[in-house]
């Protein structure tokens, strides 16, 4: 992380209810209910409790969070985190010890569709193929 | 005079009703000395492309670049490590990692979950290390 970077920091005592939106780096100490929205990182610190639903670059979970999350860069899950909500992100990294509950969508196109599964290798679109005397207005 | 190999042995945990027990290293099926139903305790590693309703082993299962296990619920007790393809509900005693190129598709229930770059999940719902 660069000396230089702006970092938001919500204390440890300190609960927030509503929407925030951050330009650069937040991290989150305290207790907060409500949306996250950043175009940096977003931290949730050991200890911290988030309800909400979060949308960043990259997200980094060391406490609780009950919530969406959709980073569009990289989801992080570190051994003391606790997550219970649907994930989508392009890459995660869940370390040992971590608890986690909820849909996952893995993927550089799973980031890009927001979630809905493509058709993708394991799932091909079934292939109806009519045989053509079967076709309407097929000559017999 | 040949020498004996020394005799190896393991814990395995019965996918049935979870009794642990030791079986000798070697051994590719026991029958669980609690609820007498026969577990397969061998370590599979799948290369082509395979169909399974319940697809279960108290070892671990390994999915090649190549191979791909479709079926409706794998039990690995030893863990799941896919690099292919995996279509199923799965229940891991061990820990789940998907390497590059792995593609999977169901839900998962493990003690821990590892996601190289470049895997893709497509839509399912974990628990990990709830258990």
């Amino acid at each position: 992380m660069a000396d230089n970077q702006e970092i938001t920091v919500i204390g440890a005592d300190t609960h927030i209810k509503g929407e925030m939106s951050f330009g650069s780096t937040a991290r989150v100490l305290g207790t907060f209910e409500g949306t996250i929205t950043a175009k940096g990182e977003v931290q949730i610190a050991q200890g911290a409790t988030c309800r909400a639903a979060i949308d960043a670059a990259i997200v980094t979970v060391d406490g609780a969070v009950e919530g969406d999350v959709t980073a569009r860069d990289k989801l992080r899950l570190n051994a003391k985190a606790q997550m219970k909500g649907d994930l989508i992100a392009p890459t995660l990294i869940v370390a040992e010890g971590a608890q986690f509950t909820g849909h996952v969508s893995v993927g550089a196109e799973a980031a890009k569709n927001n979630g809905k599964a493509p058709a993708g290798r394991l799932a091909p679109e079934p292939k109806v193929v009519v045989p053509s005397h079967d076709k309407i207005g097929a000559k017999k | 005079m040949a020498k004996k190999k020394p005799i190896t042995q393991h814990a395995v945990r019965c996918y049935h009703c979870g009794h642990e027990h030791v079986v000798a290293g070697r051994a590719t099926r026991v029958s669980c000395p609690k609820c007498a139903k026969s577990l397969r305790v061998e370590n599979v590693t799948i290369k082509n492309t395979e169909g399974w309703s319940h697809f279960q082993t108290c070892g671990k299962v390994t999915i090649l670049t190549k191979g791909k296990l479709v079926a409706q619920t794998v039990h690995a007790q030893g863990g799941v490590e896919v690099r292919g393809g995996l279509e199923t509900k799965t229940y891991a005693g061990g820990p789940v990692v998907l390497k590059k190129n792995a593609v999977w598709k169901g839900d998962c229930a493990a003690t821990s979950l590892t996601i190289e770059a470049g895997a893709r999940v497509q839509d399912g719902f974990f628990s990990i290390g709830q258990r």
